[in-house]
């Protein structure tokens, strides 16, 4: 991801904020590709079918070059103790909520990026260092972050980790979709390839809404008539499946209004093809004009 | 002529494609690549696929847990799992009360039962998401009650891993199982429930009675029952959470909304006897399933007493009263039924006294 130094894009941004500072708006855009491609990519997670193995985190691990440790670790269940959240090193992670009433049959929740349709993210770096690509993966280029981690209090999700204990060059982490290694090309992600229960199915995010939606047609009494993701924030690329309620799985609460949708369309306004700057500008200079023919014919 | 026969022309063409239009199944609402694997199926190449994927009655070849294979090995997808060993019968057996073979044996077209493989392929297609693949197909479907009722998901359940020296231990205790079946569940003659219905706390609920006499199969209500029901290996008791008068709603749903005497009482009752409903069940009537008048749908809905309404081909002609249980002699047999049936209240006693002075019935009989 590293493609451009730091001091490349210092170099492009200033040259580009002297020159055509009225154009950021469009610049802020610039990021997305084809957000609404209509074939774009998708994970559906089946919390009922999960059943907490973890294999994904190992998965995960090995595709992002951090030391997995040995597939055996991942069979201690006494984990699931406590709420754990992604982390710099574990891109997801698992969780383990038991139904109140269904006792024997816990839901396992996993946790990494959502990959929304309108990403937060993406919208709030300064840098425009992320992109949405066109698999719905939601990437970041690490040369371009500058660490602000303005992307980290965005998230409607909070999933962006921060390299905290690195004194020199600390990075942002998430999941990427796997987009570098393996779904640029076409390829799966890592934790769907290894999922032994196929609780995580990749696909069309249109047709996982339609599988999503045939598996609670079929067994409205297993699931919870909900499709978490199919319009939270605007949509996301995971979707999940459920038997309870999903605030009770820690699922935030999101209306379906994009989360960037506010405060993007207020700066976005402000400039938006330059006019309110230039009408602003041109209004100035009226005023100012006829100041200038006042004092002039006072003057007189 | 001629335009006669252009005519009879016109006319069965346009029956011919009438006919196909609307009878056709292509015209059906769902896409011909659920069924076809080519773009033009036809009639002598129709290239169906092995497993449709759309709701089928399941399996219809019904046999007995006996004839299915006792022991499949699971090695289709062994690598770095070594291959499972799968008491198939005594899985079989344990489902006769959640579902039978079709609850793994799900989408099975008419006719031999097919293996998982045959239609989960062991390479995940992308192209229908709905099917998972074979890795996906076995887990989901084992794991689903191994979940809930084992508590145990890690691998080393069903099958060791290939680095494994001590693998052959849990293959050899599964092989343990061969011969062994699972013993016939007993069933209960009669349940008495204590409820929380404080004035009518007693339920009797004649168990042999709705097995046996009315006709209900163990799958009526036995409908989900999981291996923990009578096995918990956490032997945990559990509580009984949903509604208590779930399994008795497909019959007595008026019974619970507004008449709770018909199952409630201060103490314990009796067995359910005909005779209390006005209509003592004799000889051939004796004999006979209450489905035999009631029908199949097990309401049990008060029936006319005329004979009419269920023997409705019987006329004084052809009837033949031997079926009562009396065969009339030759004199008796000859008289209109309204000599003796008054009214032809044919569900009331006989009268003797258009004729005999003196004579009753059954104290005098007209026959034997």
């Amino acid at each position: 991801m590293g493609k451009q130094s730091r001091r490349d894009f210092l170099k492009t941004s200033g040259l580009i904020g002297a020159g055509l500072s009225g154009l950021s708006s469009k610049k802020a855009h610039s990021g997305v590709k084809k957000i609404i491609a209509d074939d774009r990519m998708g994970v559906l997670v089946d919390t009922t079918l999960c059943i907490g193995c973890r294999r994904c985190e190992y998965a995960c691990k090995g595709a992002h070059d951090i030391d997995p440790g040995r597939i055996e670790q991942y069979d201690d269940r006494s984990v699931f103790k406590e709420m754990r959240r992604p982390q710099y090193n574990a891109y997801t992670v698992v969780n383990e909520y038991t139904d109140p009433e269904n006792p024997d049959n816990p839901s396992n929740v996993k946790v990494q990026c959502m990959h929304c349709d309108h990403p937060a993210c993406l919208s709030a770096c300064i840098v425009g260092a992320f992109s949405k690509e066109e698999n719905g993966a939601v990437i970041w280029d690490e040369g371009k972050c500058i660490g602000c981690r303005y992307c980290m209090i965005a998230c409607p999700f909070q999933i962006p980790q921060f390299e905290y204990h690195k004194a020199l060059e600390p990075e942002i982490r998430k999941c990427d979709l796997c987009w570098e290694s393996r779904t640029k090309d076409g390829g799966v992600p890592a934790c769907v390839e290894i999922c032994p229960m196929e609780a995580l199915v990749y696909g069309k995010r249109y047709e996982l809404l339609q599988l999503a939606h045939e598996r609670i047609e079929k067994n409205p009494e297993r699931y919870l008539d909900h499709v978490y993701g199919e319009n939270e924030v605007g949509g996301t690329s995971w979707l999940y499946l459920a038997a309870q309620d999903f605030t009770k799985l820690d699922f935030p609460q999101l209306s379906d209004e994009p989360a960037p949708g506010a405060s993007e369309k207020l700066q976005h306004a402000i400039f938006s093809y330059f006019i309110p700057p230039a009408s602003l500008f041109a209004l100035l200079g009226g005023i100012m004009w006829i100041n200038r023919k006042q004092n002039t014919t006072e003057e007189e | 002529m001629k335009p006669l026969l252009i005519i009879t022309f016109i006319t069965l063409v346009s029956a011919s494609l009438w006919g196909q239009t609307t009878k056709h199944h292509a015209s059906m609402p769902i896409k011909c690549s659920k069924c076809h694997t080519c773009n033009n199926p036809t009639y002598l190449d129709p290239c169906l696929k092995v497993c449709p994927d759309f709701k089928r009655a399941g399996v219809s070849v019904r046999h007995t847990a006996d004839e299915a294979p006792e022991i499949i090995k699971i090695d289709t997808l062994a690598n770095v799992y070594q291959a499972s060993i799968f008491t198939h019968k005594l899985h079989a057996e344990m489902s006769a009360m959640s579902g039978g073979c079709s609850l793994c044996h799900h989408h099975n077209p008419p006719g031999p039962i097919l293996q998982c493989s045959d239609c989960h392929q062991a390479k995940i297609l992308r192209d229908d998401l709905t099917k998972p693949g074979l890795k996906g197909a076995y887990h989901q479907q084992c794991l689903n009650c191994h979940k809930s009722w084992s508590h145990a998901n890690n691998c080393e359940v069903c099958h060791a891993r290939q680095t494994d020296a001590e693998q052959t231990a849990s293959t050899a205790d599964k092989e343990a199982f061969k011969g062994k079946e699972h013993p016939e569940v007993t069933e209960p003659e009669k349940k008495v429930y204590q409820t929380g219905f404080e004035s009518l706390p007693v339920v009797t609920f004649y168990h042999d009675d709705h097995a046996h006499r009315f006709g209900y199969e163990c799958v009526d209500c036995h409908k989900n029952e999981s291996c923990r029901r009578c096995h918990d290996t956490l032997a945990k008791p559990s509580e009984f959470k949903e509604d208590v008068h779930e399994p008795c709603m497909a019959c007595h749903a008026e019974a619970v909304e507004n008449k709770c005497t018909v199952c409630h009482a201060k103490t314990e009752q009796g067995r359910f006897e005909h005779a209390n409903v006005g209509w003592p069940l004799e000889s051939y009537h004796q004999t006979l399933h209450c489905q035999s008048c009631h029908g199949v749908d097990k309401t049990f809905n008060k029936l006319n007493s005329n004979c009419k309404s269920c023997h409705k081909d019987w006329t004084p002609d052809n009837f033949n009263h031997t079926v009562t249980g009396l065969r009339l002699d030759e004199v008796h047999a000859s008289f209109d039924c309204k000599l003796c049936h008054e009214n032809r209240a044919f569900s009331e006693n006989a009268s003797c006294s258009n004729c005999h002075e003196g004579y009753t019935y059954p104290a005098q009989k007209p026959g034997n």
